[in-house]
């Protein structure tokens, strides 16, 4: 699962995940996506670049 | 709040004011280097997260409490000055 | 004193903060930042979790998610009446059930009291499968976020000096700087350079590098603050500034009342 903040800063960045992994699947530049989501800081944003869905992993597992 | 006053004669006080950090501390102090009377003022807080923090201030003849008091009253008008200019400018 | 606002939204707030020391600035800041009580998720009791996400992985997503914050409803609870012990004036008692297969969301949070609630209702907890169950009940206090970050409403709040960029007299127009600014805020005004919006300015200084004979200098006003502060949503941005000012203000209050009596 996705962090719900920032780890830096402390902003709510999991709320914006969905919407960033939907538009980034259709081929959106993941920058520009951020962009709008008003994803500002270089804190903010590697939490949504950087982050793997690990939850589809384990889950068979359970 | 939690005052322990640990040394105290006509001219300086040594005063540990617990459960506070350097947002009070900090502006206090500056605040009593604001008046002319008080002649050393400063605060140490020894380790960041065990200890209290110590405040020191010496005057030129004025009772400190007195100059702790004044000061004191310095930043709730600062601040409030702030309050006021804040609101009545974000209100637009 | 004075205020000059440049953005004021929600969650957002940028103002320039003229007249006062560094001393009263900083002192601002440190209030947003870490004395201003704000709701957070302190305790839960978890009844049923058969999700992949373990009790404490649950527990420290559901004490970040962000709630809204009513000053006037409730108190810090070393402050309250009921010594700590728990009571409607310092607890807010919030249940969680879900079933899967479903997508939890801080959405799905039931409050306990309908004036206050989650302020994102789009905070993912965890993600059921099918035959997976998630139920808890969860109990939010007022802290501030010098205990811990979760009671921090103030997001990313700083300031910096207004700078003052400025041209000598020998100043060529040569064009060097304006080419260097990152924040293109520079331009050739006939036969000098003009600065546009000195508050974009990042005190970078590649201007001051850039120019061979040394006609720029840049310094910063010691009595000017371009403040900003971002609110997590427990409180709008502009409450969140004015309850910091207050913050420091009751400290102050009560300084001068203990003062008083040891006289």
């Amino acid at each position: 699962m996705i962090p719900v903040r920032c780890f830096t800063c402390g902003k709510v960045i999991s709320s914006l995940w969905q919407d960033f992994e939907k538009r980034v699947a259709e081929l959106e530049d993941p920058g520009k996506v951020l962009d709008d989501l008003g994803v500002e800081r270089y804190c903010c944003r590697r939490m949504l670049l950087t982050h793997i869905k690990l939850l589809d992993t384990f889950a068979p597992y359970q | 709040m939690d005052l322990k006053v640990i040394e105290k004669t006509d001219t300086e006080i040594l005063v540990e004011i617990g459960g506070e950090s350097h947002t009070l501390l900090n502006t206090l102090k500056s605040s009593l280097l604001d008046d002319p009377r008080v002649e050393v003022a400063t605060y140490d807080i020894k380790h960041p997260t065990i200890s209290e923090p110590i405040l020191f201030v010496k005057t030129a003849g004025v009772d400190p409490v007195v100059a702790i008091k004044e000061a004191s009253a310095r930043l709730i008008e600062v601040y409030e000055e702030f309050k006021s200019v804040f609101s009545e400018k974000a209100s637009i | 004193m004075d205020v000059e606002i440049i953005e004021l939204s929600d969650d957002n707030a940028r103002f320039v903060l003229t007249g006062v020391n560094p001393a009263i600035a900083n002192g601002l800041r440190k209030s947003m930042l870490s004395e201003v009580p704000t709701m957070a998720i302190d305790y839960i009791n978890i009844y049923d979790n058969t999700s992949v996400l373990f009790d404490e992985q649950i527990g420290l997503r559901m004490g970040l998610i962000p709630i809204i914050t009513d000053l006037d409803s409730y108190v810090l609870s070393e402050d309250c009446d009921c010594n700590d012990e728990g009571c409607t004036k310092c607890q807010l008692t919030l249940t969680l059930s879900a079933e899967g297969p479903v997508m939890v969301y801080s959405g799905d949070i039931q409050s306990s009291d309908p004036n206050v609630s989650v302020a994102d209702e789009k905070v993912p907890i965890v993600e059921l499968k099918e035959r997976q169950k998630l139920v808890l009940e969860a109990v939010a206090k007022l802290g501030t976020g010098r205990k811990h970050v979760k009671y921090q409403a103030g997001v990313a709040c700083g300031y910096k000096n207004v700078p003052v960029i400025t041209f000598q007299d020998t100043c060529d127009a040569c064009g060097k700087c304006v080419d260097e600014c990152p924040k293109e805020i520079l331009r050739i005004d006939g036969d000098k350079v003009t600065v546009t919006d000195p508050l974009k300015c990042i005190l970078c200084r590649l201007c001051v590098d850039a120019c061979d004979i040394k006609a720029i200098s840049l310094e910063e006003d010691d009595s000017s603050f371009i403040f900003t502060a971002e609110s997590d949503g427990s409180y709008p941005a502009k409450e969140l500034i004015v309850q910091s000012a207050d913050t420091i203000i009751e400290k102050a209050k009560l300084l001068n009342e203990i003062l008083e009596s040891i006289e």
